[in-house]
């Protein structure tokens, strides 16, 4: 455990050694520490506690204007690492690159909480067990099938031959159940939740999703495709937008083309009651953090406002193949699940915010005709996130009539386009929830207008 | 963990051309070669080509005795590229892979292969929207792969049936479907982009029914799973890499092929759906749901392939699907390499024939 502390210090050595080397322009180490503690809820038991732990140092070097990028797990191979990624960027087009310089970031809190830091294994199995207790005494048939409680800290740090020296830390918390109840007919119910502290209610996740079973258990079928309304729940009206939208505000897939909204800065995109604001100094937030891991300080960026599409996501090597400006959008692969050293970084929304016309979750039902309350989407990951179309399932959802929540019903099909559902303009309830969707969002149920709906 | 045999073995599968011995710059050829065969369409606006081959070398030791030794290479090559034409724009991925090296770039010919996914993405960009609702279906070779893979296989893995997730939990012995079903997942596939020597609990590889003729034959086990089921492992443990646990996880999953054509299966559909290749798809193990999209989609219309539809899903109960296929081609293909996710990515194949689905859902505007 001494190599946390020295993150930093090993990150500084990293780049030294580099910028030593013939022709090394510049250089940048990442070095990360990651540890975590888990137990899986598997048929009514909390089984295998493991942890884990993965350490590496990420390497990038600018070579007569070239990139190259290498990664090691041990601190004594970084030399290793500089050689490797001098010999890549030889591969790489030239750009007109630079590494940031050091800003100014502001203190984000709430990221970090000491008891989580101090989380011993056998807190975690307890922790799935109380989950599986409350499943257990919430009904007959009732399983806790699967899901987990897990605990972790990421230890990191950048520095560059620019002069950026930062580091960071954050704890999370995740807990998720899958309940399967087998009655007459088999019901299913989902719940989790995250947190960068030790505030999740993991026996509130064990009650939500029996719950869900419990009120599922004999769905009605609904008669015949048609448009409706549909109020979709937190998690998964996040992950449509993540997935398809956000997606669609890389720099990277602007400039490529490869993007809806190409060629539509200042174009109104969206419904005038519409706004999306990536904001990582938010507290608390799953994807907040002071800098982003290129080391560039977080601000508050609009990327629609008032339905006008105003900005587009950098990281620092996209902004300078594209003539941009970095907006502390790096990185380093995937986002919240699981961070790695080992690709060079790309850019992503980190903290997303969703601003549109709000009321209450009872309201926004109350507003509905005829339309579904959604809990699940199920292959959002297939949806064309150039155009917009999309075709999901959803297999936990109940009608809504004349304004009310009504009977479970069997699975439907979903389909929609999310650009023109945009256009429409979207309603939010007030039932808001961190949800981590490989972006971090705080955001309440969705109403989408007009999506077909296909038992 | 279910009683195996400890096995003593070292098995190289050296590729045919070593990707060690090929300089760079013939890899970037084939990245090259894709990109100019889509770039040959002016609707093509931006590609992403990628290369990537990995030799693993592996040993498993374990106190029961256990000494396995194995070494393989696998060879991937894609390219991704967006096409855009009257204000519609619609993206395709062409993926090349193989448990091997590098002959795989002149077994098939990846340019052809580019250029033909892009000249039907191109046509499928002034396509309207796929009618939704119930209807007849066909799908091809690789999405029958998917299907299989997503709707079958997922159900008939070990762990999810212990842990109570599969609607295939009690009906081994049972019919699950159509008499003309025989799925089957087999590790020794020459080739297969899933396919491996020893599994990573150490043991051999093999080739394992789950479906015989509409009747559920069996699960994918590993030791863990197959202790909890009272069953043997069927060797289907596999890992992402060392920092993971192994789970019980598909190869290369398969339909056996039927006895029509695919014109035979075609002509009696007097109004429904021919879906192409596959997006992905997603299943709920427990409730037996799935949802794929397909790559491109046509209109059958009084037993003709027509006018081709845009993104096309499908969705739908999988033992009602099962007992609604109705034929199946002689013609077996395998489709395009994948990767599926569990938690973790592990490289596997799919395939099957062409297959003919009644009642089939299909997700698009009402």
């Amino acid at each position: 455990m001494t190599r946390r502390s020295d993150l930093l210090a090993t990150a500084e050595r990293v780049v030294e050694s580099a910028m030593v080397r013939k022709d090394v322009e510049g250089a940048e180490a990442f070095a990360v520490l990651d540890h975590e503690i888990g137990a899986t809820i598997e048929k009514n038991a909390a089984d295998l506690a493991q942890t884990h732990e993965s350490y590496g140092i990420a390497v990038r070097v600018l070579v007569k204007g070239r990139l190259g990028f290498s990664y090691v797990t041990e601190e004594d191979e970084a030399g290793a690492a500089v050689d490797a990624a001098i010999q890549a960027s030889r591969l790489s087009k030239k750009i007109p690159f630079a590494f940031p310089e050091p800003g100014k970031a502001k203190r984000v809190a709430g990221l970090w909480d000491s008891k989580l830091d101090a989380v011993e294994a056998d807190a975690v199995v307890d922790a799935a067990g109380a989950v599986i207790d409350v499943v257990a005494e919430s009904g007959d048939r009732m399983n806790a099938t699967g899901g987990g409680v897990s605990s972790g800290t990421t230890h990191w740090a950048v520095a560059n031959s620019a002069g950026v020296a930062v580091s960071h830390r954050q704890t999370g918390l995740t807990a998720a159940c899958y309940v399967v109840r087998e009655a007459e007919h088999v019901s299913t119910g989902w719940a989790h939740d995250s947190s960068t502290r030790q505030d999740v209610d993991v026996q509130e996740i064990g009650r939500e999703a029996a719950r869900l079973a419990a009120s599922t258990q004999a769905p009605a079928k609904l008669s015949g495709a048609k448009v409706r309304d549909v109020v979709i729940r937190p998690h998964a009206a996040a992950e449509l937008l993540a997935t398809i939208t956000l997606s669609s505000l890389s720099g990277r897939a602007v400039h490529r083309q490869e993007s809806y909204y190409a060629g539509k800065k200042g174009d109104q995109v969206a419904a005038k009651s519409f706004g999306l604001v990536e904001d990582a100094t938010v507290n608390g937030g799953l994807g907040s953090g002071p800098t982003d891991e290129e080391g560039v300080p977080s601000r508050p960026v609009a990327l629609i406002e008032d339905g006008v599409l105003r900005r587009f996501l950098y990281d620092q090597a996209t902004a300078a193949e594209y003539d941009g400006q970095t907006t502390a959008s790096a990185v380093r692969a995937g986002g919240l699940d699981g961070r790695s050293f080992k690709a060079p970084p790309i850019v992503s929304a980190r903290q997303i915010r969703v601003e549109a016309p709000q009321t209450s979750f009872d309201d926004l039902v109350a507003s509905v005709d005829d339309g579904v309350l959604v809990h699940d989407l199920m292959g959002v990951h297939t949806a064309n996130t150039v155009s917009g179309d999309f075709g999901v399932t959803s297999s936990l959802l109940f009608r809504i009539e004349d304004g009310a929540v009504g009977d479970a019903l069997a699975p439907v099909s979903i389909s929609g386009n999310l650009h023109e559902s945009l256009e429409k303009g979207i309603q939010l309830g007030d039932d808001a929830r961190r949800v981590d969707a490989g972006v971090g969002f705080v955001l309440p149920s969705v109403r989408f207008r007009g999506l077909t709906v296909t038992p | 963990m279910a009683e195996a045999a400890a096995h003593e073995d070292r098995v190289v599968w050296a590729p045919r051309i070593a990707p060690g011995d090929v300089g760079v710059e013939e890899k970037e050829e084939v990245v090259q070669g894709m990109h100019d065969a889509v770039k040959e369409f002016s609707e093509v606006r931006s590609t992403t080509g990628t290369y990537g081959d990995r030799t693993i070398r592996q040993t498993f030791l374990s106190s029961e005795g256990a000494h396995v030794e194995t070494e393989m290479t696998r060879t991937v090559a894609q390219v991704h590229f967006i096409a855009k034409a009257e204000g519609r724009i619609t993206s395709r991925r062409v993926r090349l892979g193989a448990t091997g090296g590098f002959e795989l770039f002149s077994d098939v010919d990846y340019r052809q292969k580019a250029r033909e996914a892009a000249k039907v993405t191109v046509g499928m960009l002034r396509a309207p929207s796929a009618p939704g609702g119930r209807m007849t279906v066909v799908t091809d070779p690789e999405l029958t792969g998917v299907f299989t893979h997503e709707a079958v296989g997922h159900a008939s893995e070990g762990d999810l049936v212990a842990a109570g997730e599969s609607c295939l939990a009690d009906k081994i012995g049972a019919s699950i479907g159509s008499p003309l079903v025989t799925i089957a997942d087999d590790s020794t596939v020459e080739g297969g982009f899933g396919s491996f020597p020893y599994d990573d609990h150490g043991l051999p590889s093999r080739r394992r029914v789950l479906v015989d003729k509409g009747v559920l034959r069996g699960f994918l086990t590993d030791r863990v799973s197959g202790f909890r089921l009272k069953r043997p492992s069927t060797g289907s443990a596999r890992a992402e890499s060392y920092a993971a646990r192994a789970l019980v996880r598909m190869t290369n999953t398969f339909m056996q092929p039927g006895d029509l054509t695919f014109d035979e299966l075609v002509e009696d559909v007097k109004e429904g759906v021919y879906a192409v290749g596959s997006r992905g798809g997603q299943v709920d193990t427990a409730k037996g749901s799935f949802q794929f999209s397909a790559q491109e989609a046509y209109r059958i219309r009084d037993g003709e392939v027509a006018e081709p539809l845009r993104d096309v899903s499908l969705t739908g109960s999988t033992l009602e699907t099962l007992s609604n296929i109705d034929g199946a081609s002689r013609e077996f293909a395998w489709g395009d390499p994948g990767y599926c996710g569990k938690g973790q990515w592990v490289p596997v194949g799919d395939g099957g024939p062409y297959l003919r689905i009644r009642d089939a859902i299909v997700g698009g505007s009402a």
